[in-house]
């Protein structure tokens, strides 16, 4: 049988996948949904150093700069609408009500309590406190298995449309706590030096040409864009997907130069896993 | 709040067909390969203006859904479920199963047998015999020497033809 009778036969193979649904919308709503998850990892301040992964999104505010946020019920943060501004092209995000804590089991509905002006979309934070797997309402879901009980995530969702309330999905049994904070999500806009580089962090835009780090020396700094695809051409953006690709890519570690924003002026090192993949 | 890269949603559009056939050729199930292409798009997004200036999206796409679907099956998927529409997308035809004798059809030992090659094995091929893309080509995409690429092209092309050279056989006798 010949390459060609091969060729044929695999063509053939594929059954009919016919797309009845706007695959670009879900895309987007992958992409946004990502990029809340990473501004959630900033937050809490999961981006260890030492594996110096470039500098996700940034969330600011006056609740959150004292460090983690528990899931302590008894835990009422203070609003803040105070911006600190981050690494050019990151979002802020500034908490604009009080951290509300709402304890289910199974499906149930998160009361969240009147929307402020200028608010445009909800902090989540959720914790399982049983095995099983939790919904979000815009799909998003985190599965927690006995060993991994209790553990968090967040991430920021769209207002509800119709209503000051949120649906949580959950198998019967599921017990979990949710806190929530209406906060406002504003974008920045890169920098650019005077070489017309831009700098800053990757967003619904694109990538700039230097993208945002944390040096293993522990400063912040700019790697080039094209440095990190030279090493790999799905270069981590955030700290659980550069964990992901040391596990996946073995023990070889590629470091590349860390720059001032000008692009220039060498200040570290910057280390990434690279290798042949799993 | 999401606003979208010049050319992304029409490259989208145009090529997704193609590029959830080589998803369902790397994964065999039809949830899965929407799943994995459009979390390859959606890795895909940030760096699309380099990517598109570079000239070969449609290869950087590829190459991604080749490597998060070794990672798939390299240890537990923690990537997102399959998305709304998902579960309307078709099985595997039943009437490809049997043919009208009730003998085993070919594009299921093929579909079997593409589906025990190892990994790199199967991508080989699929790269090579199912897009039609040149060796040079493969190599970028699965990040290995050229001489990799022929030698598991080699080996899961042997094994495809033996599955069918047994499933011949085995008609013959019942004839």
């Amino acid at each position: 049988m010949s390459p060609h009778d091969i060729h044929d036969r695999l063509q053939a193979l594929p059954p009919e996948l016919p797309a009845t649904f706007d695959r670009f919308e879900l895309v987007r709503a992958r992409v946004r949904r990502r990029r809340r998850i990473q501004a959630a990892c900033a937050a809490v301040g999961i981006a260890a150093a030492s594996i110096a992964v470039p500098v996700a999104l940034h969330v600011s505010s006056d609740s959150l700069s004292g460090g983690e946020r528990g899931i302590d019920p008894a835990a009422t943060q203070s609003p803040s609408a105070t911006a600190v501004a981050g690494p050019p092209g990151a979002d802020n995000v500034v908490d604009l009500s009080e951290t509300r804590t709402h304890d289910g089991t199974g499906t149930e509905t998160v009361q969240l309590g009147a929307d402020p002006a200028g608010a445009t979309a909800v902090q989540t934070s959720l914790t399982c406190l049983s095995p099983g797997r939790i919904h979000w309402p815009d799909g998003a879901s985190m599965t927690c298995s006995t060993a991994e009980v209790p553990s968090t995530s967040q991430l920021a969702v769209d207002l509800p449309g119709d209503g000051d309330e949120l649906v949580i999905r959950a198998g019967p049994g599921t017990s979990w706590q949710i806190e929530t904070t209406y906060v406002r999500v504003e974008a920045t806009d890169w920098g650019v030096n005077a070489s017309g580089d831009t700098y800053g962090v990757a967003n619904d835009r694109g990538t700039p040409e230097l993208v945002a780090v944390v040096a293993t020396n522990g400063q912040e700094a700019y790697v080039y864009a094209d440095d990190l695809d030279s090493v790999s051409n799905t270069a981590a953006t955030s700290p659980e997907e550069a964990l992901e690709q040391q596990e996946a890519q073995g023990d070889e570690t590629v470091t590349i130069p860390a720059y001032e924003s000008d692009g220039e002026t060498v200040v570290g090192e910057f280390a990434i896993q690279a290798g042949d993949g799993p | 709040m999401s606003s979208e890269p010049a050319g992304f949603r029409e490259f989208v559009e145009a090529r997704s067909a193609a590029l959830l056939r080589t998803a369902w050729m790397l994964t065999g199930n039809a949830a899965t390969a929407e799943d994995l292409l459009q979390t390859a798009l959606a890795r895909t997004w940030p760096h699309w203006h380099r990517i598109a200036d570079g000239g070969h999206p449609e290869a950087y796409v590829r190459k991604v859904m080749v490597r998060l679907n070794s990672r798939r099956l390299s240890r537990r998927w923690n990537g997102e479920r399959p998305s709304d529409g998902v579960g309307l997308l078709p099985a595997l035809d039943p009437a490809m199963d049997r043919d009208d004798h009730g003998q085993i059809d070919d594009r299921l030992v093929l579909l079997e047998a593409l589906t025990t090659l190892p990994l790199r094995q199967r991508q080989a091929v699929v790269l090579r015999y199912f897009d039609d893309l040149s060796v040079d080509a493969v190599a970028e995409i699965m990040n290995s020497s050229t001489g990799t690429v022929k030698s598991q092209t080699s080996k899961g092309l042997a094994k495809l033809r033996s599955a069918l050279a047994a499933k011949s056989l085995v008609e013959q006798e019942e004839s």
